[in-house]
């Protein structure tokens, strides 16, 4: 689990999904940015990922099979995007798609146990991060061709930083720097 | 934690530097005195032009003050390094059996030491040095292709280009871990509660799921 002060962890539990709402909402029009009006029946939202995962676990009453909301599918895991990262995963801006993919991925294969889902984001977590470990230990061609660096959600931008100061450490120390 | 991140799960080289000087090594006294006892290492009476095993940090601290002569390693020769190369780059899949602090040692030997060496050697020295580390850090990122959330096997590296790759390799193996973790496994999928609520979650409305990614039907597991 990601630390509780993890700001990050934070920010990304407020990105929000498309869901639809299944029950009428009297005076929850603030959601959709209409304050004081009712959300009717099958209106479709975006809601903060937080709050989305415990309304569409939620029953409305006890024992009945409506939850407050469906959950649709988000860009994210659209088939566009996930063909994209099983052809090329370097090629990708996944900043574009979502600045914190990765934790997204894990609150939603959480959600669903999508194991296909999961294998495919290893696939692509392993092919980037060589190819980030690649720049980041090789100066001259982050400004040859910086357009990957560019793509980098959150998180490979900390793993980034952390494989590029493990070698500028070292080269520091043996140039003599202290 | 109070320590900045990037002092977090890893040692500085200075710090690995350090610690190497705490190794054992050979020197030859110059002066006779007498030894000391302390709690992590036991120095010897010191008698001149006899060969003895001191801390390195005490050699370093004799030869400071030019009261002993220091014996370069065995490994630490220009023949015996381009040996150690040579089988290097023989061996496109393993490292060769290099001390595990050979960077530190050497570096150590470079600066404290250098009129141990003949004339002329230290520039060669080094640039064998450079070499062999050029060489096993193309292997490292060959051999870090095959990590996952279990293990990495990266026999024979050395204690300094562990840590050099020491965060990255943690970072990756830790969201590997996160999102592997993510799945049910799949013997507690078999005895799936009745009694848990199972909403059926729906795909977005304009779904064509002829091919690729599926798109519908998630089915939805929720066993906590």
């Amino acid at each position: 689990m990601p630390s509780y002060y993890d700001l990050d962890d934070i920010i990304s539990e407020s990105q929000r999904i498309p869901c639809k709402i299944e029950v009428t909402l009297p005076n929850l029009g603030i959601l959709e940015g209409n304050p004081g009006q009712t959300i009717t029946k099958d209106t479709k939202l975006e809601l903060p990922i937080w709050i989305a995962t415990v309304l569409a676990l939620t029953e409305v009453e006890r024992d009945s099979n409506i939850n407050f909301i469906t959950l649709l599918q988000p860009d994210a895991v659209s088939k566009k995007v996930i063909n994209t990262i099983k052809t090329s995963p370097t090629s990708l801006d996944l900043h574009s798609v979502a600045p914190h993919y990765y934790s997204f991925i894990e609150k939603w294969a959480e959600l669903f146990n999508d194991k296909d889902l999961v294998d495919t984001i290893l696939v692509m977590l392993k092919e980037r991060a060589m190819e980030l470990n690649r720049f980041a230990h090789n100066l001259s061609g982050v400004q040859k061709e910086s357009n990957f660096l560019y793509s980098l959600d959150e998180f490979e931008k900390l793993v980034y930083r952390s494989a590029h100061s493990g070698a500028k450490n070292y080269r520091g120390w043996v140039n003599g720097e202290e | 934690m109070a320590l900045p991140r990037h002092l977090q799960n890893t040692f500085t080289p200075q710090e690995l530097e350090f610690l190497t000087e705490s190794e054992l090594v050979r020197i030859s006294p110059r002066y006779k005195f007498n030894g000391l006892d302390l709690i992590t290492a036991k120095i010897p009476d010191m008698m001149p032009n006899r060969t003895m095993e001191v801390p390195l940090w005490y050699a370093i601290l004799l030869k400071k003050q030019n009261r002993c002569r220091m014996f370069t390693p065995d490994w630490l020769t220009e023949d015996n390094l381009k040996a150690y190369l040579k089988k290097e780059k023989g061996n496109a899949n393993a490292f060769t059996n290099l001390p595990f602090n050979w960077l530190e040692l050497s570096k150590i030997y470079f600066t404290y030491a250098s009129d141990e060496f003949r004339i002329d050697e230290i520039p060669k020295l080094k640039q064998l040095i450079a070499e062999l580390k050029e060489v096993r850090a193309i292997k490292v990122q060959t051999g870090l292709k095959s990590i996952d959330e279990h293990y990495l096997q990266l026999d024979n590296l050395s204690r300094m280009e562990i840590n050099e790759i020491r965060r990255f390799v943690t970072d990756v193996m830790g969201k590997y871990i996160q999102l592997k973790n993510t799945l049910v496994p799949e013997d507690e999928y078999e005895e799936d509660d009745e009694d848990v609520p199972m909403p059926t979650v729906g795909a977005a409305g304009e779904d064509d799921d002829e091919d690729g990614y599926e798109n519908e039907g998630y089915e939805y597991n929720y066993n906590q």
